[in-house]
């Protein structure tokens, strides 16, 4: 039978991991759980492969991702506030750090946690022990970590990076189309290794962003043949410019993968038609990453609410407008 | 209404005899199971035409459709005209060999059989179900659906309810959890009750691996297919019997004695036992179990999740979902599931044509069963018996209607004059 459709079915990234039974259960808010929720059945589970009530029943306690020093081990920056920072991450970290959407928190040392942000990783050194970072000096915040440049606090490893990630790691002998922009070039890594270890053929589309910087290109030489460096919707000397939509219509594929603002996937959203799937870098704000502080919030089609940095969802989940609306499922 | 195809979630007795009854009313019709196997709580069971479930196979053998999976049971039978405290005329199938069995029905009907696929939503036509939505995110569109989806678990009812998950073979931690598509559709659902406020009911009985027994017992069971061993007196269990949902068992011999049924694995007619004690009486010293694994510890939670539904198996407010087996009363069974489901796929299909639904005569015996199941699910105490033709209340009733027989002449007259002869076999 061919594929009819797709529905994303929301479960959270954590569960089972060490991070569950979280606080959330304690609040009657898990994410996996309805009878945490209050409910009276099981139907709406987010199964995860285990049952929260049961460990929740069991008393079984979570720990929270604590904060570890991380030392600087090196540093390069660009006038153009560009950062590429290496720090030392713990090597059991490794292969969490290295899967698709995977992030660390990081804040300045001895600072508050509302210093923290959310980073993705963009490679991980053989030895596992070493992280890179790349990231533009934006806010405070990321001010702020620039001018501490010998040991940061790092938490982690956080997993809720992409939104539709479980369609990236499903894609098998699949053609894939990915926009970037900006830093979220940081996230094509990984997902490039999967897509690659899936048998997959990507076409990228790379729009270097505000400060022209393409430097996914040098780190990853072997997909040179497959990305283009345009201008998405602009017009800058020296880069080919390209609508998003225009681009997304004269590819076939039918994985749609974007990496950049909010801005970005609203174009992407709109361009796709629902028989194709989506898969976008997750911008919310996130300040515990945890879950309670409700930054990452996220309002659904049909009012729920949803903890952005714990739940995984499908870009429409956050990006309800125009071909993705209307649909009335039970989830 | 003019579609084609119906879609029954499910693998259990209930939705092979719907997928088997929609098949060969004409239907284009696809079965969808979270495990790798078909039968549910059947591939554990074993134990049919004991008492009033003999009649009604028999009926459902001469109403054809789903019935004729009482040939696929009679065939791989290890023993047959069996008699145990309370029941005579079993017939004990082989729990190993019966699967594979029903699959290749199925397939020859044409069924599209799709193992380890759960359904966990679906998506809605003001009040009809248009699609169902599985566990990966794909959409599987339909026109009628049946929900087959049983009662068992899913862990967390097992963990409220019950003590705890104790691995049985419906398997929820490596296949997910039973999610009712009735439940699902927005339909409040019905609880079963084993006492006040003690929802759901724990199943009734538990298999020891064969080759953990004595010799001795092992021989006995291979001669008449049943074992009787009394307890000593420290370790009867009168308690535990109002925990059962199978109330044709709850008689004393199974409190005072440990009854054991041979149907490839050893059939133990209690909701569990400690193994340490259990290990204590002759026979039983290396004995372990062998479904639940945990079943020194506890057994299986069901009936926490009954559809509201008509006579016609219609579940309420939902004019394009039927329900079968468990899902559709307090019926404790695989002949309860399989005589449901019978009709419950031919209803569906017959409602994709724009037919009538059929009501089943209460002449019958299955139809009894049909009555019964329904008008218990409107009072508390309805709630709190359990529907079984092999015992109980409504053993009781199909006696005193004079329904209960084993006289085939009755049953092809029966069967004739209800106008119910090879009804299920035809296309419509
Ligand atoms: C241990 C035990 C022993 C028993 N022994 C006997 C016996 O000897 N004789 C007898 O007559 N009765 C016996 N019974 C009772 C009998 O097995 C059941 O009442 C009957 O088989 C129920 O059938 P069902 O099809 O309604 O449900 P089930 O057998 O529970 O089938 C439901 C099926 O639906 C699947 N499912 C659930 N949710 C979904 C979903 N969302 N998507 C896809 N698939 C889903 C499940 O995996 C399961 O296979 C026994 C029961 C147990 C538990
Ligand atoms: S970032 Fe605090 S709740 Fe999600």
């Amino acid at each position: 039978m061919p594929r009819e459709k797709e529905i994303y079915d929301t479960r959270c990234h954590d569960t089972g991991s060490e991070s569950c039974p979280c606080f959330l259960a304690d609040a009657g808010q898990c994410i996996a759980c309805p009878v945490l929720r209050g409910e009276q059945d099981c139907d709406a589970c987010a199964w995860g492969g285990v049952c929260v009530y049961d460990s929740y029943s069991r008393g079984d306690q979570a720990h929270t991702r604590r904060y570890i020093r991380a030392p600087i081990k090196s540093e390069k920056s660009t006038a153009a506030g560009l950062h590429c920072v290496t720090v030392h991450t713990p090597r059991h970290w490794s292969a969490e750090l290295r899967q698709p959407g995977s992030f660390l928190m990081v804040k300045p040392p001895g600072s508050e946690e509302t210093w923290a942000c959310p980073m993705a990783v963009f490679s991980v050194a053989s030895s596992g022990e070493l992280s890179t970072i790349v990231y533009r000096e934006r806010g405070p915040k990321t001010q702020q970590l620039a001018r501490h440049l010998k040991t940061w606090e790092v938490a982690g490893p956080y997993r809720s990076g992409l939104l539709g990630v479980r369609r990236l790691n499903r894609a098998v002998d699949c053609d894939a189309l990915i926009l970037t922009s900006g830093t979220g070039q940081s996230l094509l890594p990984n997902i490039l290794r999967r897509l690659n270890d899936n048998n997959c053929s990507v076409q990228i589309a790379l729009d270097p962003g505000m400060d022209g910087a393409a430097y996914v290109v040098q780190a990853l030489p072997e997909f040179a043949g497959s990305l283009s460096l345009i201008r998405l919707d602009a017009e800058i000397a020296g880069c080919r410019h390209q609508s998003t939509a225009g681009i997304i219509s004269s590819s076939s594929a039918p994985l749609v993968i974007s990496l950049g603002s909010d801005h970005l996937h609203i174009k992407v959203g709109a361009a796709l038609q629902r028989d194709r799937l989506w898969v976008a870098s997750n911008n919310r704000i996130m300040v515990c990453a945890a879950g309670w502080c409700g930054a990452c919030t996220v309002i659904r089609r049909d009012g729920s609410e949803l903890r952005g940095c714990r739940a995984d969802i499908a870009p429409e989940d956050v990006f309800w407008s125009g071909d993705w609306k209307g649909e009335r499922d039970s989830r | 209404m003019t579609g084609r195809t119906v879609i029954i979630v499910g693998g259990g007795w209930a939705g092979c005899a719907a997928a088997l009854s929609a098949a060969m009313a004409g239907a284009e019709t696809r079965l969808f199971e979270k495990t790798d196997m078909l039968l549910g709580a059947g591939l554990v069971g074993g134990i049919m035409r004991n008492n009033g479930r003999y009649t009604a196979a028999e009926e459902a053998l001469r109403m054809g459709g789903g019935g004729e999976l009482f040939q696929a049971t009679d065939e791989v039978a290890r023993h047959v005209d069996v008699k145990f405290p309370g029941h005579s005329h079993a017939s004990l199938y082989d729990v190993a060999k019966v699967e594979p069995l029903v699959r290749e029905h199925l397939t020859d009907a044409g069924v599209d059989i799709q193992t380890m696929r759960r359904i966990v939503g679906l998506t809605m036509n003001e009040d009809s179900l248009s699609a169902l939505v599985d566990e990966d995110g794909d959409v599987i569109l339909g026109d009628v659906f049946v929900d087959a989806t049983g009662t068992s678990g899913p862990m967390g009812a097992c963990v409220r309810h019950g003590n705890g998950c104790v691995m049985c073979i419906q398997r929820c931690p490596a296949f997910g959890g039973r999610v009712s598509i009735t439940g699902r559709s927005g339909v409040r659902e019905l609880m079963a009750t084993k006492g006040p406020d003690l929802p759901g009911a724990m199943s009734g009985s538990g298999k020891l691996n064969r080759e953990s027994l004595s010799p001795g017992l092992i021989r006995t069971l291979d001669e008449s297919g049943v074992a009787i061993v009394p307890l000593p007196e420290e370790l009867t269990q009168l308690e535990k019997l109002a925990s059962k949902p199978c109330q044709q068992y709850a008689l004393p011999e199974y409190a005072d004695n440990i009854v054991l049924l041979d149907t490839g694995h050893v059939k133990l007619m209690t909701s569990y036992f400690p193994l340490d004690q259990l290990r204590t009486i002759e026979g039983f010293e290396n004995a372990r179990f062998e479904d639940p694994y945990a079943g020194g510890k506890g057994n299986s939670i069901r009936f926490t999740a009954i559809a509201p539904r008509n006579h016609v198996l219609q579940v309420n407010g939902r004019p394009n979902l039927f329900c079968a087996g468990e899902k559709a009363g307090v019926y404790v069974g695989h002949t309860e599931a399989i005589v449901t489901g019978m009709l419950a796929g031919h209803n569906a299909a017959r409602y994709l044509r724009n037919r009538e639904l059929l009501e089943m005569s209460t002449d019958t015996a299955i139809g009894e069963l049909l009555a019964r199941g329904c008008e218990a699910l409107l009072t508390p105490e309805g709630l709190a018996e359990s529907q079984t033709l092999a015992g109980s209340v409504l053993f009781e009733r199909l006696r005193k209607k004079n329904l209960y027989t084993t006289d085939s002449s009755v049953i092809d007259e029966r069967i004739e004059r209800t106008g119910l002869w090879r009804k299920f076999s035809r296309p419509l």
